[in-house]
């Protein structure tokens, strides 16, 4: 609305800050959508350096390079760092990117909240980096933070603490803003069942840091009150229970899971119909799927601790709903293989790296289930099969997912289009890296090699060694990504405004790059302009 | 959204310009309620468990996200009365009352459609009189704008 008295008519509407300001104190989507991008392809290279010392160590049985408590905290903080600082952070950008221009927003609802959501990140990252140089070392008792184990920490325990704060207001900030931005600013026309799925896979997300990022927040709040202010939350001494710290943090923990997956499954349901040529399959039920299985990831905590000792009945609780999440996942599965059936399909990088998800996240999927079995979970407990099974999910799931999208959108935002080739060697060589990385894993796991050890008996040896060659070939392949992006930045064949012959949606009808103010006026949807 | 005033003994024509408001204030109450009800349960659950830590955090979460919702939402309550009343037409600028009020002659007052540069831009209304002028209709989309000058330009 406009109450000022206007007598400037050469009012400037693209105006763009410039310099350093235009980062640090940026409002607007889609830098802060850029920042979040960068600082988390500079957060995936760090956990990816500290993968490689792990896959370094493990070449070989004894010990070689680095000594077991550094290892220990390879282990942790890579973990750490590649949760938060580059899935988590990924996520929350193309967003940032996305969201506003899908639904036919300005940018998103509070635009202050978003830069103090950034920029939080690289804060809460120095002092979680920074325990390397503490006496007693950085985190070394795993990314789940045990008690009593993680109490021996030195003086790092509360900067991993307060780490942890930070980066739980920065995903709380962002998932308010994601919820109020859809919920008030979508574009006339624009109801629920016209959302593009991804803005729909990011409203459950945001549902669910909502609903799990509290507990997190409460469990490590306990801790640092059972270290230093003498409660004895899980001190078993002091009538507390260590293991109810293995429940709360399940609780969040699980959720959390989906929180890094969900977005993943949005941005290939943009993709694999733009590559088919043809609709999503069943939009609605793929809205349902991934509701059902958002609100199931409350109910399955316990399946990470099967081995803790639990009643039967609990067992089986825990089993069968683990189960049931199958359900819904394999109504996305499914949906997508109908997607492409019979689609006139074509095989550009976003749709390589999206049949990439679709099929290993699938691998990833049925070792879940696998382990979601009570009695077998006792035997892969704590092996190298997890190690296969969440990496599978994580790595050629989610991040194959983030790439997709990042190839999808990357001639939106640069207003170029990347160089192909380059992509599809991306792909390539990631692939079967990813696969000599981790599948391997499940052979070592079924021979009984436990998780976070640097040294192991002889009989393993040669499974490491590929992996770890499998390792470094895939650290390298990330390169070429790297130069993929700086390519397109800098110049190349310019894109259209549709970008690809299949495409729909509101981000398609503006300019590639979008103007700085996207949508200064809400346009009007229709079946014809809402999602494909 | 615009919706036409109708004639009566106050105004001769009119209309009131508000923006889109993408969900009413109801239904995101309805929704806010069942999210704060799922984290504070989970919250209330955990305390009674003996970890009472995780019920204050979700309080501040909820309240975080209450206040994030109100005040974006109140953005969407806004409201332009533009009332044509006999040699005077004025607009009133607010929420449910009327915050601001801006009159014009009647007979000298111009509304302006200014094109943008660049298709990226919005189009700008305008009224215009004695060289002040006032923009209304920001938060319309580019057919609705068109629309309320024309409508404007014929009722004045």
């Amino acid at each position: 609305m406009s109450e000022a008295v206007i007598h400037d008519d050469h009012h400037d509407h693209d105006h763009k800050p410039t310099g350093i300001g235009r980062w640090l104190f940026s409002t607007n989507h889609k830098d802060i959508g850029t920042m979040y991008m960068v600082f988390a392809l500079i957060m995936f290279f760090i956990g990816g350096a500290m993968a490689l010392v792990i896959r370094a160590e493990l070449f070989q049985p004894g010990l070689q390079y680095v000594d077991p408590q550094f290892f220990n905290s390879m282990t942790t903080v890579h973990a750490l760092v590649m949760i938060f600082g580059a899935v988590m952070p990924a996520g929350v950008g193309l967003a940032n990117w996305m969201i506003p221009i899908m639904i036919g927003a300005p940018d998103m609802a509070m635009p202050r909240m978003n830069n103090m959501s950034f920029w939080i990140l690289p804060f809460a990252f120095t002092l979680l980096l920074s325990t390397f140089f503490m006496q007693g070392g950085a985190p070394a008792g795993g990314w789940t933070m045990y008690p009593p184990l993680v109490l021996q920490l030195g003086d790092a325990l509360p900067f991993l603490i307060f780490a942890v704060h930070f980066l739980g207001v920065s995903s709380i900030m962002g998932a308010i803003n994601i919820i109020a931005t859809v919920f008030n600013m979508r574009a006339p026309g624009m109801t629920f069942m016209r959302l593009p799925l991804f803005v729909w896979t990011w409203i459950i997300t945001a549902f669910l840091l909502i609903a799990s990022m509290p507990v997190l927040a409460g469990a490590v709040t306990m801790l640092l009150t059972d270290a230093y202010f003498g409660t004895s939350f899980f001190n078993a001494a002091g009538g507390g229970d260590p293991v109810l710290f293995q429940h709360i943090f399940w609780f969040f923990g699980h959720p959390e899971v989906y929180i890094l997956v969900l977005p993943s499954f949005g941005i290939i349901s943009q993709i694999i119909p733009t590559f088919s040529r043809k609709p999503l399959f069943g939009y609605a039920s793929m809205v349902y799927a991934t509701a059902a299985i958002a609100f199931l990831s409350f109910f399955v905590w316990a399946h990470h601790m099967f081995t803790v000792g639990m009643p039967l009945t609990g067992e089986l609780f825990f089993m069968y709903a683990t189960m049931s999440i199958a359900v819904p996942t394999g109504v996305k599965i499914f949906n997508w293989m109908a997607t492409m059936w019979r689609g006139s399909m074509t095989f550009e990088t976003p749709m390589l790296f999206s049949i990439g998800v679709l099929f290993m996240f699938s691998i990833g999927g049925f070792t879940g289930v696998m382990m979601g079995i009570t009695p077998v979970d006792f035997q892969y407990h704590d092996t190298y099969f997890i190690v296969a099974h969440f990496h599978y999910v994580l790595v050629p799931g989610i991040i194959y997912g983030i790439f997709a999208g990042v190839y999808y959108w990357l001639p939106k935002w640069t207003g170029n289009m990347y160089d192909e080739k380059l992509g599809k060697l991306h792909f390539w060589t990631s692939t079967i890296s990813v696969n000599v990385l981790f599948f391997p894993m499940h052979f070592l796991g079924l021979a009984g090699m436990p998780r976070r050890i640097p040294d192991y008996n002889v009989q393993f040896t040669d499974w490491n060694q590929v992996a770890s060659v499998g390792g470094f070939a895939f650290g390298l392949s990330q390169l070429i990504l790297v130069w993929v992006v700086i390519k397109c930045v800098r110049g190349g064949e310019k894109a259209t405004d549709q970008v690809w012959e299949g495409a729909h949606g509101l981000e398609w009808t503006l300019s590639s790059p979008p103007p700085f103010h996207s949508f200064t006026t809400p346009p009007q949807v229709t079946d014809a302009t809402a999602h494909s | 959204m615009i919706l036409a005033l109708e004639e009566s003994e106050e105004n001769d024509a009119g209309f009131v310009i508000m923006p889109n408001a993408a969900m009413p204030w109801r239904q995101q109450v309805l929704l806010y309620s069942i999210i704060a009800a799922f984290s504070l349960g989970v919250g209330v659950g955990f305390y009674f468990q003996g970890l009472t830590y995780i019920l204050p955090f979700a309080g501040l979460e909820v309240g975080a996200l209450g206040a994030a919702l109100y005040f974006s939402a109140r953005q969407g309550m806004k409201k332009e009365v533009i009332r044509i009343i006999k040699d005077k037409v004025r607009v009133e600028t607010g929420r449910k009352q009327a915050e601001n009020v801006h009159e014009f002659e009647r007979s000298w007052v111009q509304v302006v459609m200014k094109q943008p540069q660049h298709q990226w831009y919005p189009s700008r209304l305008m009224l215009r009189s004695h060289g002040k002028q006032l923009e209304i209709g920001q938060f319309l989309n580019e057919e609705e704008r068109k629309g309320l000058a024309i409508d404007l330009r014929n009722a004045i």
